[in-house]
């Protein structure tokens, strides 16, 4: 198991390059440059390509995707800010803690409440309560998301003054966009809880325990339950990804400095290092999250464990065979 | 009926319906029988005939969402299983009666390790500690023939004899009074078939548990059971002595049954398939449900539905033609 962790890490760092180069060559085709837009109409074209050359923007695109990857891989650098001069990796890092709480706070928000309305919903499928929760969830996939932040601002920011309506100082600063955020993921964990636990719900193993005289609730709990994780694991996995990615309108509405404002504004400014070190940051948090995914998948089916195991062993025979 | 009611399982006047695509579907019409405190049961018929069910109401597991009615009086040791509360019921499960299932390959949890899937029953029944509880269940499997390095694997490690076997420990975990036995073999291939009835049958002389044996293997019936039910379109046809049924068949149904066995010891002989199909069983004939195929029906079968009648001490037959023939 741990042999199949290592692999997944060391697999890691050639998804990150594949990533850095594609990112890199996207940016470099993309018309507009920082430094025109950084210095506006007014100035001469002299001037921009003075500057330009001043920063190595004018190089040959080889000699710029060779410097950009010979500065992350040896000394880890992402470069800085063609706009402010700041270094990316630091800026990446004063905004990740604002993401973080962010994600965490709104994927277990989506848990604790999508999660056991799904279970609910499953266990009285059909009947009156399952398709109103239903209904209720399909509009909360539906509605958008600022819509969202902004009637929460309304009610509890203008009216009830319960919360602040922008800013990051305090707990109290990142309820709503935690609320915001996660009304639509709530309602698509809620869906996909419901979808799995049905399955499971009705399979011979759920008789099989209740035969036992096994409690209807640790029927549901303790026995179907740990049977419908996998795809409740996936979409968590997959929300909280996206999540930690920044929520980039949350983070707007909410005027809350975060990664998503950071990428979204160096997009703007056509500043390349700033959006290639958001979208590495982004990939590699990716990578890492599907890594613990799978890791997950093998703690709750012990099927996948073996999977896992074997590959590890496979892949030791043949490199045994090679030598 | 006087004489029924002390016994230990009473089943009457059971009736069980499905819903599917907003038609009824019956399942169970009218069934009643009864079974002494340590005896075996056959129910004998065809995929469909409704036995399943039969076995699912006693143990009230029935699927909830797919059932629309249910009717008729289970009494379990005393005690109207129809109208005890879940919990009462919950606890009566896995330590009184208990049932094995036909498809070992799904009865079990695959994410739980197979002993702690018998030790469950165990710590909820006997009130032993999690330790003591597990130490039962490896002696269980052991009975079963389960090696005891190999209880802490996962049912996907087992073959399928082996995971029967851990259905059956999983079953008489608790020692129950009354074992329901659903095609525990038909999974099975021959060989291991021998091995698993032959373990039930050791373990119900070692317990001395009641068991209803569901099948359509009329030779396993031969070898296990006491008494037999034959059931067809959720009817029992036939009900009687193992002597009754195999020696004395009265049911034109039964014999059909007899007559599609290869006989070995006997001489070649052609089978003869019984003509036609099961009726469907949301659109039941009004008469005799086996009418529609018995050779030797005429208008009164059709007309209206056939009673029991007792034609000797216990054998009892769903046929106006029995005292005429």
């Amino acid at each position: 198991m741990i042999k199949y962790i290592l692999k997944r890490i060391v697999l890691i760092i050639p998804i990150l390059l594949a990533v850095g180069i594609m990112i890199f060559t996207l940016m470099y085709f993309v018309p507009g440059d920082p430094v025109s837009i950084a210095l506006g109409n007014s100035a001469t074209q002299e001037e921009i390509e003075a500057i330009k050359t001043s920063k190595g923007l004018n190089d040959p695109y080889m000699v710029q995707l060779g410097r950009y990857l010979g500065n992350l891989v040896f000394h880890l650098d992402m470069g800085t800010s063609y706009k402010t001069n700041m270094p990316v990796s630091m800026e990446l890092l004063s905004r990740f803690p604002n993401t973080m709480k962010i994600a965490l706070s709104s994927i277990v928000l989506t848990m604790l409440i999508g999660i056991p309305i799904g279970i609910r919903a499953a266990i009285k499928a059909n009947t009156f309560e399952d398709r109103l929760s239903m209904f209720v969830s399909l509009l909360g996939t539906a509605l958008p998301n600022f819509w969202m932040a902004l009637l929460l601002i309304l009610l509890f920011s203008v009216t009830l003054k319960w919360f602040p309506s922008n800013g990051d100082k305090s707990w109290k600063y990142f309820v709503l966009p935690a609320i915001s955020n996660s009304i639509g993921s709530i309602a698509m964990i809620a869906r996909q809880t419901r979808a799995s636990m049905l399955e499971v719900i009705r399979s011979d193993y759920v008789v099989t325990a209740r035969a036992k005289g096994v409690p209807e609730r640790k029927v549901i709990l303790g026995h179907a339950l740990p049977n419908a994780l996998i795809p409740i694991i996936t979409v968590c996995g997959g929300s909280f990804g996206m999540l930690l990615g920044g929520a980039i309108i949350t983070e707007s509405v909410f005027s809350i400095s975060g990664i998503g404002t950071y990428l979204l504004t160096g997009i703007n400014s056509r500043d390349y290092n700033v959006v290639q070190g958001s979208v590495l940051y982004i990939a590699a948090t990716f990578a890492v999250l599907m890594l613990i995914i799978d890791v997950l998948y093998a703690y709750v089916d012990p099927r996948i464990k073996a999977q896992y195991v074997q590959s590890g062993r496979k892949g030791k025979e043949n490199g045994k065979k090679d030598k | 009926m006087q004489n029924q009611t002390e016994k230990f399982l009473n089943v009457n006047n059971l009736v069980v319906e499905y819903h599917s695509a907003g038609a009824a579907v019956h399942a169970v019409n009218d069934v009643s029988f009864s079974l002494e405190a340590g005896s075996s049961l056959g129910l004998v018929g065809e995929t469909g005939a409704g036995k399943t069910t039969i076995a699912k109401t006693i143990m009230r597991i029935l699927p909830d969402h797919a059932v629309s009615k249910v009717e008729g009086e289970v009494k379990f040791a005393g005690q109207d299983i129809m109208r005890l509360s879940d919990k009462e019921m919950a606890s009566i499960r896995g330590k009184d009666m208990s049932m094995i299932f036909q498809d070992p390959m799904t009865a079990l949890n695959p994410v739980k390790t197979v002993v702690s899937q018998v030790a469950e029953s165990i710590v909820l029944h006997q009130k032993l500690s999690k330790q003591e509880s597990i130490s039962k269940a490896i002696k269980m499997l052991e009975m079963v023939g389960i090696a005891a390095d190999r209880v802490n694997e996962y049912p996907h490690q087992f073959s399928g004899g082996m995971k029967q076997r851990a259905v059956i420990a999983i079953a008489i975990a608790c020692s129950p009074q009354l074992l329901i036995a659903d095609e525990p073999t038909t999974a099975l291939d021959v060989t291991i078939q021998a091995q698993v009835l032959e373990l039930i049958a050791s373990l119900r002389k070692e317990i001395g548990m009641a068991m209803i044996l569901i099948t359509h293997d009329l030779g396993i019936v031969a070898e296990a059971c006491d008494n037999v039910a034959v059931v067809y379109a959720g009817q029992i046809v036939e009900m009687g002595s193992k002597e009754d049924i195999f020696l004395r068949t009265a049911h034109p149904y039964t014999k059909g049954l007899f007559a599609a066995l290869p006989d070995l010891k006997g001489k070649t002989r052609k089978l003869v398939p019984i003509e036609g199909l099961p009726p469907d069983p949301t659109n039941l004939p009004k008469g005799c449900a086996f009418s529609p195929r018995c050779p030797y029906a005429d208008e009164g079968c059709r007309e209206r539905a056939i009673d029991m009648t007792e034609i000797a001490g216990g054998h009892l037959c769903r046929c106006r033609k029995i005292e005429r023939k």
